[in-house]
């Protein structure tokens, strides 16, 4: 058991404001899963993945990594057990322009005790993965929308954390280069066994994934069928 | 070692990305260190040289007296009766000082009469060493073996109602106790810029001086050296003491220390200036960035990594900024040594006056080491206390509420 969400719920607001972004959730996530999190807009899929991160914290409830708990962690623990653990894809790539491809990706692993060798050896077999291994050098301004976020995909796996979460990967980009991404995890997945977890909202994507978790005003279904 | 020169490279190039904004930061600072360093300088150097050219007149920077001749150093007064002989100086090279008798007197002219100071000097080593024959307006200076020549400022003759080549009466007491009388004739008069100095003092030569007051050929009151302002005292003679200008005239010791006091606050304000800007520009160039900042948590970055590589960023700019200030400071300085400021610059044309002299001098610059390094810790100091701010408001908000 990868990560076990018991009774979570995430409100904001108070009063008549009150927003429950999850509520009353459970759910179960194994070692090498492909799950999908669908829903339309303000849903709640943003909240799920971030509590999943670690970047909010719940309401009432727990959540637990490995049987650890991680709700009761500081913002500063719950960061270093990100970097530690977790591979993080953003819908807008978030790649930072000061820094080349393969800067990017050595990025979180400069922040960890990890000596050089190890950083160019995962940061070479990263960018081979994302079929970058020739653009190492560009800026992310260089890049094309789906090259960015191969890079960025590059950067989430290149540690091979336990969970890798990614908020609408594709939603800014075209339908084929969506594909490719979606094939690019599937392919992460089988190969080495990472974990994903991702939010969509585009149907089409859905038939290709083993897991399937509906999200509706907060509340979690499971299953293809809408 | 890779994580450091990973952090520096990218907030060197974080720096690059607003050139025009960073530059402008970086003039701020450079042109802000420059001028805190040409100012200590300037007012440093201006003030030793208003009392190197002060002292040059008339005081002197260092006397050997004997001791007693002062007994109440802050009150200036003397005692005439302390004499020192050549014997108990002769260790001290009569090539490099004056020996001067002073004589409390009065001075009697057709319209009144006046107490004042006479002093006895030499006339062949004053020109030598000291400044006083550069206050001659009229008629000439003391010769070495005239007889009851007096020297008179100008504003003492005109009280008095004497002029040049014509005489006055001079009474007082003899050291032997007995009535100091003669007549001296005025073979010059002296312009001191119209100050007190002008309407207290009157010169005639040693010999005069020892004659009219019963002093032995042998004997002097002060023995006066000349010289550059930060001189080290001559060491004291057994039976004598050596008194410096900073305890005879401490008020003006005191105006020095004032004016470099004044360069510091304004240096201070400018400093404080400087840094606000450069932390209101730094906070927006940070919050423009708060996103990043957020993502970068996102990927794993704690807010001491945030920070170190924001603060590696504004002390890039600060070294740069500053170490450039430093080169501007320093030859700015360099240029005026060489093209010495003319303090009538500021003073309308006027001359200064000080302890009743007229100083007109062209100030050349000097380096004093210190400020190269005290003003860029002063910028500096104040430059990480504008940052403290921004980059712990930018890492509060790149971690969004739970
Ligand atoms: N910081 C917040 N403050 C208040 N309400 C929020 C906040 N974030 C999200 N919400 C609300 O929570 C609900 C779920 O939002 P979100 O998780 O972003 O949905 P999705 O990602 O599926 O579009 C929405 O109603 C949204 O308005
Ligand atoms: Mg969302």
């Amino acid at each position: 058991m990868l990560i076990e969400m018991q009774n979570l719920t995430k409100t904001y607001g108070e009063g008549d404001q009150l927003v429950h972004a999850t509520q009353d959730v459970n759910l179960k996530i194994l070692e090498g899963d492909f799950i999908a999190v669908v829903g339309p807009s303000g849903s709640g899929k943003t909240t799920l993945l971030n509590l999943l991160a670690g970047l909010l914290g719940p309401t009432s409830g727990s959540i637990l990594h490995r049987g650890k708990e991680i709700q009761h962690l500081s913002m500063e623990e719950r960061t270093a057990h990100r970097l530690a653990n977790m591979g993080f894809v953003f819908q807008d790539y978030q790649l930072l322009p000061v820094l080349t491809a393969r800067e990017n990706v050595e990025l979180p692993l400069q922040m960890r005790n990890m000596s050089q060798a190890e950083i160019d050896e995962k940061t070479a077999w990263a960018m081979t993965q994302v079929g970058l291994g020739d653009k190492f050098d560009r800026y992310p301004r260089q890049l094309s929308g789906g090259q960015q976020q191969r890079v960025a995909i590059a950067r989430a796996v290149a540690g091979r954390p336990s969970l890798i979460l990614a908020d609408e990967p594709t939603a800014n980009l075209d339908s084929k280069t969506a594909q490719d991404i979606i094939d690019l995890f599937k392919k992460l997945n089988q190969e080495f066994k990472l974990t994903f977890v991702f939010s969509t909202h585009d149907p089409r994507l859905i038939d290709q994934v083993k897991r399937v978790l509906r999200i509706n005003d907060g509340q979690l279904r499971e299953g293809k069928t809408p | 070692m890779s994580r450091q020169r990973f952090l520096l490279k990218f907030s060197w190039r974080n720096l690059g990305r607003h050139p025009i904004r960073t530059l402008i930061m970086a003039l701020g600072l450079a042109f802000g260190t420059g001028y805190i360093i040409f100012a200590l300088n300037f007012s440093a150097s201006a003030s030793q040289e208003i009392i190197a050219d002060f002292l040059a007149q008339y005081f002197g920077n260092h006397q050997v007296v004997a001791p007693g001749y002062y007994p109440d150093i802050d009150k200036k007064k003397f005692d005439q009766n302390y004499t020192l002989s050549d014997d108990q100086v002769a260790t001290l090279s009569p090539e490099t000082y004056v020996r001067r008798v002073t004589l409390p007197i009065f001075l009697s002219g057709p319209r009144k009469t006046l107490g004042t100071l006479l002093t006895g000097l030499s006339p062949t080593q004053e020109l030598r060493l000291s400044k006083v024959s550069k206050a001659l307006s009229q008629g000439r200076f003391l010769s070495e073996d005239g007889v009851n020549e007096i020297l008179l400022g100008e504003k003492l003759a005109r009280k008095l109602g004497v002029k040049l080549g014509e005489e006055v009466a001079i009474f007082g007491q003899a050291l032997d106790g007995s009535v100091a009388n003669d007549i001296f004739h005025i073979v010059g008069l002296m312009n001191f810029g119209g100050g007190d100095m002008e309407e207290n003092l009157a010169f005639t030569s040693i010999h005069s001086a020892r004659t009219l007051a019963v002093i032995p050929e042998n004997r002097f009151h002060q023995l006066i050296s000349f010289g550059t302002f930060n001189d080290a005292p001559p060491p004291a003679p057994p039976g004598t003491e050596v008194v410096s200008w900073k305890t005879i005239l401490p008020e003006i010791y005191g105006s020095m220390n004032f004016i470099d006091i004044f360069t510091w606050i304004v240096a201070v304000i400018i400093v404080v200036v400087i840094s606000l800007g450069m932390g209101n520009t730094l906070m927006i160039t940070f919050l423009e960035r708060e996103k990043e900042f957020y993502s970068l948590n996102v990927i794993g970055a704690r807010s001491s990594w945030i920070a170190l590589a924001l603060g590696l960023e504004v002390i890039m700019l600060g070294v740069l900024g500053i170490g450039t200030g430093i080169i501007i400071g320093n030859l700015v300085t360099s240029f005026f040594h060489v093209v010495p400021i003319s303090l009538k610059l500021f003073t309308g044309g006027k001359d200064i006056m000080m302890g009743g002299m007229a100083i007109i001098p062209r100030v050349r610059l000097w380096h004093h080491h210190q400020y190269s390094w005290q003003a860029p810790l002063l910028v500096f100091f104040f430059l990480t206390l504008s940052l403290i701010f921004p980059i712990q408001r930018i890492i509060q908000r790149s971690r969004r509420a739970d």
